[in-house]
């Protein structure tokens, strides 16, 4: 399809919308309403173009322009939305950069737009970040010509505890209506009044938790606000880091937003393979453990009581204490969302010391690595036609999984990709979508989820798959129709059914997979058990797991909290004064996963990239760091001594490449040979205590916070 | 009124063009007035539903087909083909169908429909059964104004009594067609009059207006192929299909067939709502029905309050009221609401109350209609009326409406600028006086004393 652009002739692909083939041709339209995962509703007026197209005559010819013998384009004789406006075969478009029609109408909009806006950028959190800041720089009068008195309104209208309404800000785009219609499928927010009084409110009062921060996002301006991170800086401020979040294992894209060392704010970044555009709320306002009470130095139990101490005492402190035990009854723990190279610095400290016990946590025993049909990917589930969730709690263990479910009963329309980015207006969507609830079965515990699930079954424990394949229901028949039925399909497993499953159960995975060509998406425990299954980061013969703990001789545990210290000496590396801490000998602060570089493996087996974010923590030091300092108690080299060379060992071990890594990630088919018993059943958990905005809880009664020291380097090269 | 039925379809050898013409007779308005009109008994008295009967022994197509040969206008105010819309429906598609009657008569200057809701209830249902059974639809819903409480009870009595006498429902009339038909009250909005927003107010949603395409035809109310007409436009066609479509392209002009209602209002000695063909002019209307004006005239607004005002002269007076003829005299025929305005009004006071209509019913969806017209234009002019004018505010307008003009997401704000640019441009030295000695050429007055 050839459209003309200002003058340039392009070739685009069927359906695109005229807005995409401006940007497309490397033109610019302004606009607030359209947003790229959301429904063009073409309510803001900012993108107006002219377009004229070819007619043809009755026998399918062109009508052709007497003077140029060129087919003669008839032109719309007022300027058009082109956010919901189909760009057509022969179509001429002209944007404010060749039309002084357009470019008068743009600023005649912005004039209106910023008509009742108070213009109160300078004590604004949005400011510097604003869509219509930016819009009316680029494309506004400069002054208005509005002489009377703005709209007041409620400038401080929670809509929960975590979204702050400005009213008077509001610029009625509907965003946020239409995001939560649209994406988590809740009809809460919606316009109240009309006309110049209009304004947005819920219903009755509150936002359902879950997905509510990301209309803090997508708000072109400062109406809604991130409560959370509310008045703590300004944008140019902010030390912003692009990461990935691990707190579950869908590992989404974020930019964590630091100022003066503090982690202030984190908002979502655009992956189109993974979280599109959206994060839950415990990604998003989950931080508040980063900067408060943070371990800063090491801790080292003196008469008893534990003390601050340099890092060199500690590391005499170790070697000390490891003087009654030998190396090999050293276990090794670490928690499942550490990176791949933290996980190949523990594991090849183990080599080096001998010790069997080495785990990591929450996993789950069964390996379900080499299912047939090949591992499904978070896009392969909201384009399929039919899914089975079985035992799962995705709000607690991927909530962005249930995003992409969603997305998947709505059609499954993942918007398409230009040489600017994601289409910014994708026609096909539509307000107020039909879903399809027929496509989903939900097999398990009552969750968020059941609402939208056409077949429910209720079951409990991981006899679920058994009881599919040999159904006793009338809705467990239904399930298994569905699944046998539709073509593209997909099973997600959570921890109902992980939690203790064997070998037994991924024979008859297997089975179900192979008889129904369904493809298998098992949720991970932790956010990159994957990750460090692969790297069979399980006990050895005669190893403990993290579970018996309590049993180890000596044990090195990072960031965990099991609530018991080894018999013998006990070392936690942690970011914080934890249960297990304060029963220590030696205590090594540990950084945060926003302050590390490193790899880490979702879900779908994508490698993901970590940043680090400039936070102030003292002398806390990530795992390989601190390792090399326990290698150096107990007297052995270190055979990791630097992210640069976990990463060639893990690239050795695994097969990959690491370090910079495209965007959006890569896929590998991970597979873990080795496995072993837990001992321990996991409860998934996303909102933890240490989460919430003050956490009483991790703070001892006499313990004074700590001075924040200048951060240490962290994972330094060779 | 009195006149009775025609007893056989006249066949005019020329086209009727004024209501004095002998064979021109009432039919929309024939028994507006009379005792007892809206029961089910005195419409069947008087020929009811053979309209229908007619429809059934011609066949579903042939219906259409007569509704395009007679020439029908929606009288809603655009003025669309009627047969040609029926024609849009998906007709043999397999989905349910639903046809929705445009009752929300709110257009400052048109009350027509009102008295055709409340008088002559069975002659809507009859529209709409005959239309529901062209297009394939099986359910019908009537959204009228919620201010119309009498019309919507006497609308109510007669649906159920329609409905007991088997005229509604299931096999209607032992046709083998179900036609179902819901009464429904909105909530007072003007917006509600744009069909997108009709369906969104309907299915309990904001009463915002859709985007289109798609157009009601292939997914309008819940998604189905909807048709939307006026109540007129409902009436009329049950007239055609007792008369037959001759009968209605035998009045007035080319293009604009058949009988409009007429609504006159302003000091006139009768205003009212007078039944006539189109291709009447404004000078019959106003002074052989209307009795004519009761003080000096200077512009008449022809269709409603949306359509441009036209200057009070001869030419436009000698104008023929269809919509060919308006609409090269620079309006509309919209909706047949003929309001006349005095020459000792002040036409900014008059045009104020007309922008603050539009300003309160605008629906904030879209911004130039949320800020252009209801925070901004509103303000202008009641700045200009209070005498708080300057120069340069009536140049501020005019660029302010450039940029609301075809910018906006629906008609209602091109509608607001009809009146606005169409008075400021017949009538700018009164804006001038305003803007720039902040006195009105014409001081306010106490009409109901003063006239």
């Amino acid at each position: 399809m050839k459209v003309h652009v200002d003058g340039v002739e392009l070739e685009l692909p069927a359906g695109t919308s005229a807005i995409d083939a401006v940007f497309e041709a490397g033109g610019d339209v302004p606009y607030f309403c359209a947003h790229k995962y959301l429904s063009p509703v073409g309510a803001c007026r900012m993108c107006l173009v002219e377009t004229g197209s070819p007619r043809k005559e009755k026998d399918g010819s062109f009508v052709l322009d007497d003077a140029t013998g060129q087919p003669k384009i008839f032109w719309f004789p007022k300027p058009m939305a082109s956010c919901t406006m189909q760009a057509t075969e022969g179509m001429h478009i002209k944007s404010a950069r060749s039309s002084e029609v357009v470019a008068k109408a743009q600023a005649g909009m912005m004039e209106f737009t910023l008509l009742n806006h108070p213009l109160d950028c300078p004590t604004c959190d949005k400011g510097g970040a604003c869509e219509l800041q930016d819009r009316a720089f680029e494309y506004g009068y400069g002054a208005s010509r509005f002489g009377f008195d703005r709209r007041h309104a409620d400038k401080h209208y929670p809509l929960s505890d975590f979204i702050i309404l400005d009213q008077e800000r509001c610029i009625h785009c509907k965003r946020c209506v239409r995001y939560f219609e649209e994406v988590p499928g809740q009809e809460v927010l919606d316009f109240i009044e009309r006309g110049g009084h209009t304004f947005i409110d819920t219903e009755e009062g509150g936002l359902p938790t879950g997905f509510q921060g990301n209309i803090a996002d997508i708000c072109p301006v400062g109406a809604l606000l991130d409560n959370v991170a509310r008045f703590r800086g300004r944008n140019w401020e902010y030390d912003h880091t692009p990461t990935t979040c691990t707190l579950c294992s869908v590992g989404c894209s974020i930019t964590v937003d630091a100022r003066n060392g503090r982690l202030e704010r984190i908002v979502a970044r655009e992956n189109r393979e993974v979280n599109e555009a959206w994060i839950c709320d415990a990604g998003r306002f989950g931080h508040a453990f980063a900067s408060e009470r943070r371990l800063t130095v090491p801790l080292v139990r003196v008469d008893g009581e534990l003390q601050e101490a340099s890092w060199d005492v500690a590391i005499a402190a170790i070697r000390a204490g490891m003087t009654r035990h030998n190396a090999t009854d050293l276990a090794l723990y670490l928690n499942a969302d550490s990176t791949l190279e933290e996980g190949v610095a523990l594991e090849a400290l183990a080599d080096a010391v001998g010790s069997p016990h080495v785990d990591h946590w929450p996993r789950y025993e069964v390996s379900l690595d080499a299912m047939p049909n090949g591992a499904a990917t978070l896009s392969d589930v909201a384009t399929a036609d039919a899914v089975v969730v079985i035992g799962a709690d995705l709000g607690e263990e991927a909530p962005i999984l249930e995003l992409r479910i969603l997305e998947m009963l709505r059609g499954g329309l993942l918007p398409p990709e230009y040489a600017h980015g994601t289409a910014i207006a994708d026609l096909r969507l539509v307000e107020r979508p039909a879903r399809k609830p027929e496509k989903l079965a939900v097999i398990g515990k009552e969750t968020r989820l059941w609402q939208h699930a056409g077949i429910r079954a209720s079951s409990n424990g991981h006899n679920a798959l058994e009881r599919l394949s040999r159904p006793d229901t009338a809705e467990l028949q239904a399930a298994l129709k569905l699944l046998t039925d539709s073509e593209k399909v997909i099973i997600i497993l959570g921890a109902d059914v992980l939690n203790g499953a064997s070998g037994s159960f991924a024979a008859q995975l297997s089975e179900l997979a192979t008889r129904t060509g369904a493809k298998v998406l098992a949720i991970p425990a932790g956010a990159n058990s994957k990750g460090l299954a692969a790297l069979n980061l399980v006990p050895r013969e005669g190893g403990l797991p993290f579970a018996r703990v309590a049993d180890a001789p000596a044990a090195f545990i990072s960031r965990l909290d099991p609530g018991v210290r080894a018999r013998g000496l006990t070392i936690v590396h942690d970011s914080h004064l934890t249960a297990t801490a304060r029963l220590a000998d030696v205590v090594l602060p540990a950084v945060t996963n926003y302050e590390k570089r490193g790899t880490t493996v979702n879900l779908e087996g994508r490698l993901l990239e970590l940043e680090q974010a400039a936070l102030s923590a003292g002398e806390a030091a990530d795992l390989i760091r601190t390792l090399t300092a326990v290698s150096e108690a107990l007297g052995v080299r270190a055979p990791v001594r630097g992210l640069k060379s976990a990463q060639a060992l893990a690239e050795q071990k695994l097969g990959l490449r690491l370090g910079e890594l495209p965007e959006r990630g890569v896929i590998h088919a991970f597979r873990s040979s080795h496995v072993a018993p837990t001992e321990q059943t996991h409860v998934p958990h996303l909102w933890t205590e240490r989460m919430q905005p003050s956490i009483q809880t991790l703070i001892p009664a006499n313990l004074q916070p700590l001075p924040m020291l200048g951060a240490a380097p962290v994972g330094g090269d060779d | 009124m009195t006149a009775a039925f025609p007893a056989t379809a006249p066949t005019p050898p020329k086209p009727i063009t004024s209501g004095k013409d002998p064979r021109f007779a009432p039919t929309l308005y024939a028994h507006v007035g009379q005792p007892e009109s809206w029961t089910l008994g005195y419409y069947r008295r008087h020929g009811g539903y053979e309209a229908l009967e007619r429809a059934f022994g011609m066949g579903a197509d042939a219906v259409i087909d007569e509704v395009k040969q007679s020439g029908l206008r929606g009288r809603g105010g655009a003025g669309f083909a009627t047969g040609l819309k029926w024609s849009f429906m998906p007709l043999n598609d397999g989905k349910p169908h639903y046809i929705i009657c445009n009752a929300d008569e709110s257009e400052p200057g048109s009350f027509k429909d009102r008295y055709l809701l409340s008088e002559d209830p069975h002659q809507l249902i009859e529209g709409m059964l005959i239309a529901g059974y062209a297009m394939r639809a099986s359910v019908g819903y009537i959204y009228i104004r919620g201010e119309y409480v009498h019309a919507a009870e006497r609308l109510q009595v007669a649906i159920d009594e329609a409905r007991a006498a088997g005229l509604l429902g299931k096999n209607v009339l032992n046709s083998g067609i179900d036609f179902q038909l819901h009464l429904h009250r909105g909530a007072g909005a003007y917006i509600c009059g744009e069909e997108t927003a009709l369906m969104n107010s309907l299915e309990g949603l904001r009463a915002n207006p859709r985007l289109k395409p798609p157009f009601p035809a292939a997914a309008g109310l819940y998604g189905l192929p909807t048709t939307i007409n006026n109540v007129e436009t409902f009436c009329a066609a049950t007239q055609i299909l007792k008369f037959g479509a001759e009968w209605h392209a035998g009045m007035g002009t080319e293009k604009s067939k058949g009988m409009k209602l007429f609504q006159v209002s302003g000091p006139v000695a009768r205003p009212g709502v007078y039944e006539l063909p189109l291709g009447t002019t404004f000078r019959e209307l106003i002074y052989d029905w209307a009795g004519g004006p009761l003080e000096e005239m200077k512009a008449i607004i022809p269709g409603g309050s949306s359509c441009p005002l036209m200057r009070w002269d001869d030419k436009t007076l000698d104008t023929p009221m269809d919509y060919e003829s308006i609409a090269a005299g620079g309006s509309m025929l919209g909706t047949g609401g003929v309001t006349v305005i005095p020459r000792a009004d002040c036409i900014v006071n008059a045009t104020w109350n007309m922008v603050r209509f539009y300003g309160h019913e605008s629906c904030g969806k879209c911004t130039p209609c949320r800020e252009g017209i209801s925070s901004w234009m509103t303000r202008m002019y009641e700045k200009l009326v209070r005498g708080h004018g300057q120069p340069g505010d009536v140049q501020l307008i005019l660029d302010m409406s450039e940029n609301i003009g075809g910018r906006s997401f629906c008609a209602l704000a091109d509608a607001c600028l009809g009146p606005v640019l169409s008075s400021i441009e017949l009538f700018r030295e009164e804006y001038d006086s305003l803007a720039q000695l902040q006195t009105p050429t014409y001081p306010p007055r106490n009409r109901w004393k003063d006239v």
